[in-house]
């Protein structure tokens, strides 16, 4: 299930966001500093989206990991066998880009199975700004500096305050959503 | 200056979000449609179920006075 979910908004992901559309927005419309801005505000808010959805709505554990590690092999084996172009900034199917999704993946999980904060919208929250932190830093420190440089020094705090408030953002509707939606289901199981 | 620069593909990508987003409005409202209707239906069987048997009892209460 977890799988699917992860390999169905792959596809998605690649059909809504050829490759540039992402730069251009963040860069050539919105002014943003980069590298990273397209991470933090398209690509961790849509991992957190697939991966924290399918946790909250499976409660299995690991469904995040699985999630995001099959929203990451997806992206590969459809970048090299059908040959979709996407920017080669982002790095898209090469083994780091997998290497970030699972550490984003595995951040899910473990900030989920600790239980912390109680309140379930809170715990959404965090998981969302963990979730997308630990992304840029990864493609800060292990991706970007491959293949588009390193990031200044000054554009660290804006960058870094926009992933959070991306994160918070994308937890709290992850969070509403699989709430709304599990609700659907078992109104649906009663039926 | 970060990244190649490419207008036709966020246009490509805003007339696929525009695309994604009534498709999935789209089925949302089929779904809860049916899921209303289904509920009615439900409802309204329920009634007919219970309606009998009270004309059921009204007339055994009747007969006995």
């Amino acid at each position: 299930m977890c799988a699917a979910v992860g390999s169905i908004g792959a596809v998605l992901f690649l059909f809504a966001f050829p490759g540039g559309a992402i730069s251009t927005l963040m860069h050539a419309v919105l002014h943003l500093p980069g590298p990273g801005a397209g991470i933090v505000l398209v690509v961790g808010p849509f991992l957190v989206l697939v991966a924290l959805g399918c946790s909250l709505l499976t409660r299995a554990k690991g469904g995040a990991l699985i999630a995001a590690l099959a929203f990451g092999l997806s992206c590969t084996l459809i970048v090299r066998l059908l040959g979709v172009a996407t920017n080669p900034k982002a790095a898209f199917g090469s083994l780091p880009f997998l290497a970030a999704l699972g550490l984003s993946g595995l951040a899910i999980e473990a900030v989920m199975a600790s239980g912390r904060p109680k309140s379930y919208a809170w715990r959404c929250v965090l998981t969302g700004m963990v979730a997308n932190a630990v992304l840029l830093v990864f493609y800060w420190v292990a991706i970007f500096p491959r293949t588009a440089g390193w990031v200044k020094w000054q554009d660290i705090p804006p960058l870094a305050g926009v992933c959070l408030a991306a994160g918070l953002v994308s937890g709290y509707i992850t969070g509403m959503l699989s709430r709304a939606l599990s609700r659907i289901l078992a109104t649906e199981q009663k039926e | 200056m970060c990244g190649l620069v490419d207008f036709d593909a966020l246009h490509t990508s805003i007339t696929r979000l525009a695309g994604l987003s009534v498709a999935g409005i789209t089925t949302y409202a089929v779904s809860k449609t049916v899921s209303i209707c289904r509920r009615q239906k439900t409802k309204a069987e329920a009634r007919e179920r219970k309606a009998p048997a009270k004309a059921r009892g009204r007339i055994a209460l009747a007969e006995s006075r």
